[in-house]
């Protein structure tokens, strides 16, 4: 039998197992999703190395275990971020826990529904029930399918037209199953007309079980829309035990006039696959992308961009840094598309990459598609090494070599952190760093 | 006494290229000695070799250091040890912010010498003495480590570092070179505030300038990797007037 009818017949039991503890909910809208997304899941195989897009993420290291869905679980802990004053939404193997969100949410004027709530609200002008439904109809993506098969609900979360929230929002995702096992995040944001929101997704281990052993993948989807004049600052934080994977994709559309920034920090975990698609679906829209990556040991970390420019006036920015140790492996590859109507676009793009080991191996690849002709686009790439004539200075002065090129490898990240928002974040971030030295 | 540094014929290669060509120099303790020389004789060669740079090749010759195999120690044990470099050109790194780094290289030093951390308060009252001392702008320690930094400012917080660490041995290796009169003066001033029967310096310079303001006990010519003459600081005076021709000359007369 090939790997992947192997794997499918394998995902089939587990859907079963999960269809017989449904007890009465079959039927509801939720499952007829989770239905329909197994089928189309089932004819579409999981990419492999020859699909262009994942030549450097191995996928068979990521789905071949014999996953069991994480058991819905109560109980968690995940350590607090010295000074941070946020909203907190908990979600523990894939299931937002409810009773945890933060209630002060509610009365800042920000709505939160479970998916299955949130979808069948049928009244014409809900903008968000409607694109819950063609989100969710339209994927054909293996990884997003396997998602909505096997999520276990999911929440919207809506701010109204017109709310700067105070404070960010802090999804806290953790998984935590003792047996091989996969969770699968599932969260939409809806930034209505002129809203402001900051918001944190933040995946750990659990601290009271910190040394997870079994083999867990997170398969996380993150979509997010932004009205007109609408502005997201986002922030990925990722540390997850050695045994754990993640494969995270993050889906932006952008409206009129709206400003998305998105950072993320990988730095812990197994295999990480970063996906991020941002639709500038009309014009005067400002989209920043960035992240700051430290890979070890075996891990492989691999990030996706795209973004595609329809419309005049846009203007896009990427800055990709990452340090590869050890035996470590990197990829990026940056899309960034042009349509004929998309006139004066700015898109910029930058990787630059420390490669620390004669092991570690980079991949950067840029993809610029133009197609109008007035635009400034441009794209650039690097990789080096610690700069021998710094470290010596530093020595020079007293600093241990160990301090002296950890002091270098924050500096390289320094450029992407110190522009992320939310300073006690930042330092938590820096403080993380420091345990690496 | 015993020599705070001795260095023994010392021969030094880069790439194959021969730059020190048996090098003898002793300091005692307490001793300003000033090294004078052309351009590309070895004098940077020798500051950096003393602090521990790595590219280059020791292909003979010692260096006791307090009476130890100083080539043997590690680049940050000599720093803990007492040897500071004042560079040419520092380095400039961004993203390391200088008041991080000044902190780091302090508590390096305490650490070293079984000392607590200074906490914020104290590190800053510390490093702000020693920065109005020099006269430098407080702004700059706010800014990246040397990123930016006018060359005078550079060589200001070369300063700067030197007075936080209070070296056994100080190199400075033209430290006067881009400074303006005033700042010459100051830095001057720094280095003499340091001078104590305890500390010892090796002053890099093209300009006799310099030697008015730090009165050195030897100046040495180093030409073609050796050092071919010595003398008191009437030697940095007759340079100032007749150049080098005249060393080299009488050395090849002596050769
Ligand atoms: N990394 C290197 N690679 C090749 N040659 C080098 C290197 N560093 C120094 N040299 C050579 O060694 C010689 C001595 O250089 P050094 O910098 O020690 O001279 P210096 O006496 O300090 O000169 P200056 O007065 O100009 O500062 C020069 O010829 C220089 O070009
Ligand atoms: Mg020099």
């Amino acid at each position: 039998m090939l790997e992947q009818e192997k794997i499918i017949e394998h995902l089939d039991a587990v859907f079963r197992d999960m269809e017989s503890r449904l007890n009465g909910r079959a039927g509801s809208h939720l499952h007829t999703l989770h239905k329909a997304s197994f089928e189309a899941l089932r004819s579409t195989h999981f990419p492999d190395r020859k699909h262009e897009d994942w030549r450097y993420t191995p996928v068979q290291r990521l789905i071949s275990p014999k996953y069991k869905l994480a058991e819905k679980k109560q109980q968690y802990n995940i350590a607090e971020i010295p000074e941070l004053d946020a909203f907190k939404i908990p979600v523990i193997n894939g299931h937002v826990i409810l009773d945890g969100v933060d209630a002060a949410l509610k009365s800042a004027g920000v709505i939160i529904r479970p998916l299955q709530e949130a979808m069948q609200i049928s009244s014409p002008e809900n903008i968000s029930s409607r694109w819950l439904h063609t989100v969710m109809n339209t994927s054909n993506q293996a990884f997003e399918l396997l998602n909505f098969a096997f999520h276990s609900g999911g929440i919207l979360i809506e701010i109204p037209k017109n709310l700067s929230l105070s404070k960010p929002i802090e999804i806290q995702i953790i998984h935590d199953d003792p047996e091989i096992s996969f969770s699968h995040p599932l969260y939409f944001i809806h930034a209505a007309e002129g809203s402001n929101v900051t918001v944190i997704e933040r995946f750990e281990k659990n601290s009271t079980s910190p040394d997870a052993t079994a083999n867990g993948l997170i398969n996380a989807l993150t979509f997010i829309h932004l009205e007109k004049n609408a502005g997201v600052k986002h922030i990925r934080w990722q540390d997850l035990p050695e045994t754990q994977s993640l494969v995270y994709k993050l889906a932006v559309a952008q409206s009129r006039d709206s400003r998305f920034e998105s950072f993320a920090f990988d730095f812990g975990g197994d295999l990480i696959r970063n996906n991020i698609d941002v639709e500038l679906d009309e014009s005067n829209t400002y989209t920043s992308l960035q992240a700051g990556y430290l890979a070890k040991r075996r891990q492989s970390f691999d990030h996706q961009t795209r973004i595609n420019h329809k419309m005049p006036h846009c203007e896009s920015h990427e800055l990709y840094k990452g340090i590869i140790d050890e035996q470590a492996s990197g990829a990026f590859n940056g899309k960034v598309f042009v349509h004929p109507d998309a006139q004066k676009t700015n898109a910029y793009q930058q990787n630059d990459t420390l490669v620390l080991s004669s092991n570690a191996l980079m991949n950067s690849k840029p993809q610029l598609e133009i197609y109008a002709d007035d635009v400034k686009c441009s794209h650039g790439a690097t990789i080096g090494q610690l700069d021998e004539k710094s470290l010596f200075y530093l020595k020079a002065r007293g600093i241990d070599p160990q301090t002296a090129k950890h002091i270098l490898k924050a500096a390289f990240l320094a450029e992407v952190l110190d522009n992320a928002p939310v300073e006690p974040l930042r330092n938590y971030i820096r403080s993380r760093m420091a345990l690496d030295a | 006494m015993k020599p705070l540094i001795k260095i023994t014929d010392l021969h030094v290669s880069i790439d194959g290229k021969p730059i020190l060509n048996g090098l003898n120099l002793t300091v005692n303790k307490g001793e300003v000695h000033a090294i004078m020389g052309p351009n590309g004789s070895g004098k940077s060669t020798l500051a950096n070799v003393l602090a521990g740079r790595e590219e280059y090749t020791i292909e003979s010759g010692t260096v006791e250091y307090e009476g130890e195999d100083l080539l043997s120690m590690d680049i940050d044990k000599r720093a803990l040890a007492g040897i500071f470099l004042a560079f040419q050109y520092p380095v400039e790194i961004p993203g390391v912010s200088n008041s991080n780094f000044l902190k780091s290289i302090i508590n390096a030093k305490r650490k070293h010498q079984g000392l607590p951390e200074l906490n914020a308060l104290e590190m800053l009252k510390f490093i702000r003495a020693k920065l109005n001392a020099i006269e430098m702008d407080e702004s700059l320690l706010k800014r990246s480590l040397n990123d930016g930094f006018s060359g005078g400012e550079k060589k200001r917080n070369e300063i700067l570092q030197m007075t936080l660490l209070e070296p056994k041995l100080a190199i400075l290796d033209e430290t006067d070179s881009g400074l303006d009169i005033d700042a010459l003066r100051i830095v001057a001033e720094g280095v003499n505030q340091l001078r104590s029967p305890e500390r010892s310096f090796i002053v890099v310079t093209h300009y006799q300038r310099l030697l008015n303001h730090i009165i050195p006990d030897f100046v040495h010519v180093l030409s073609n990797g050796k050092i071919l003459a010595t003398g008191d600081r009437t030697l940095a005076e007759k340079l100032e007037v007749e150049g080098y021709d005249w060393i080299k000359e009488s050395n090849s007369v002596t050769a």
